[in-house]
């Protein structure tokens, strides 16, 4: 659909402004929600002969009285499903027959060390759990200050580190607790049920720190490069 | 038009405009509509964003971001998936249609 008329770049600038101020804080957001306006804003002045401003105001009070907030509620919504949808696809890929047998021997050394080592499980839970966070801060400790703006500004950047970073210091805390228990049983090893539990545990997380350090990221790197190239979002990830 | 009508036949209405158009921008879709039905259906923005995003998130639509002039602007189109999907789409309102003709036109026949 191309128009006769367009609006000319400050009054775009001031649309920027302007869904900025009402709410729509996320550059990717930002850019649908102007031209969408731009476009009516356009159509409204050439067919009822009216200012700039007259013209915005009566766009705008096409929006529900929530405003944009459907609309940001939304793509978060669809952000969220599809990052969860990739990780879940990854998860899935891994499965393959090495990769299954490679899994199945870490798991029974799981088990082994939980059930039958004692105090020696605590320490490879330890150090598991370190080396996992360990790389996560040795890939991104000097990239956080960088990705924190990045999350402010980007939704889909927020909604993909959300996905990506928060889950795996939260599943890290989980096993100190199951580990308080080890320590009450120092040379006997773990029953059944709870070195059962930890090598589930265990095993799906290293699995889900793997898809989120190499997998997921360079589906990210993938996307920087053509869904949002427009962005121009320097490559930090 | 009774909006609630409408919302629930949103999707069918925009895969359908996307099968016919290739791709469109949001603000084409809710014109196009007006045009096709004479002004007598309008697409709001607060359901038509909803619902091309949810659609986004099945995995039926995809999106590619160009300039235009001073701005950008996103256009949708169907994915593969999309295009399968269409058919079913399709089907299900044909068939929702033919179900409320036979409802209406019974009870006419019983007045």
């Amino acid at each position: 659909m191309n128009r006769p008329f367009e609006l000319n770049q400050e009054q775009i600038d001031h649309l920027f402004k302007f869904v900025k101020s009402k709410y729509v804080r996320h550059i990717d957001l930002q850019y649908e929600v102007v031209d969408h306006l731009a476009s009516s804003i356009e159509e409204e002045m050439m067919s009822q002969d009216i200012g700039f401003e007259e013209a915005l105001n009566r766009v705008y009070g096409r929006f529900p009285i929530t405003g944009f907030a459907k609309f940001l509620e939304g793509k978060e919504g669809q952000l969220t499903k599809y990052w969860y949808k990739q990780c879940f696809k990854y998860f899935i890929e891994f499965f393959t027959i090495p990769k299954i047998l490679i899994t199945i021997l870490m798991g029974t050394s799981f088990y082994w060390i939980f059930r039958f080592q004692g105090v020696f499980a605590s320490l490879i839970c330890f150090l598991i759990l370190s080396i996992g966070v360990l790389i996560y801060f040795y890939y991104d400790r000097s990239k956080m200050k960088k990705i924190k703006e990045l999350q402010e500004n980007y939704l889909f950047l927020q909604i993909y580190y959300g996905i990506t970073l928060a889950p795996t210091f939260m599943y890290s805390s989980v096993p100190w607790v199951l580990m308080d228990d080890f320590h009450k049983t120092i040379g006997v090893g773990a029953d059944h049920n709870k070195a059962l539990i930890l090598t589930c545990f265990m095993t799906f997380y290293l699995l889900y720190t793997y898809i989120c350090v190499f997998r997921l990221k360079d589906k990210l790197k993938e996307e920087l490069q053509t869904k949002y190239a427009h962005l121009n979002i320097p490559s930090i990830v | 038009m009774n909006g609630k009508i409408f919302r629930g036949s949103l999707d069918t209405i925009v895969i359908k405009l996307l099968t016919d158009n290739k791709e469109m921008y949001g603000y084409e879709i809710t014109q196009k509509v007006k045009e096709l039905t004479g002004g007598t259906m309008n697409i709001t923005e607060g359901a038509l964003y909803p619902a091309l995003h949810k659609l986004e998130g099945k995995g039926i639509l995809e999106t590619q971001t160009r300039s235009i002039g001073n701005r950008m602007r996103k256009y949708y189109s169907l994915t593969k998936k999309g295009k399968k999907e269409s058919v079913n789409y399709m089907k299900e309102m044909q068939s929702f249609l033919d179900q409320m003709q036979f409802l209406l036109n019974g009870k006419n026949n019983l007045a």
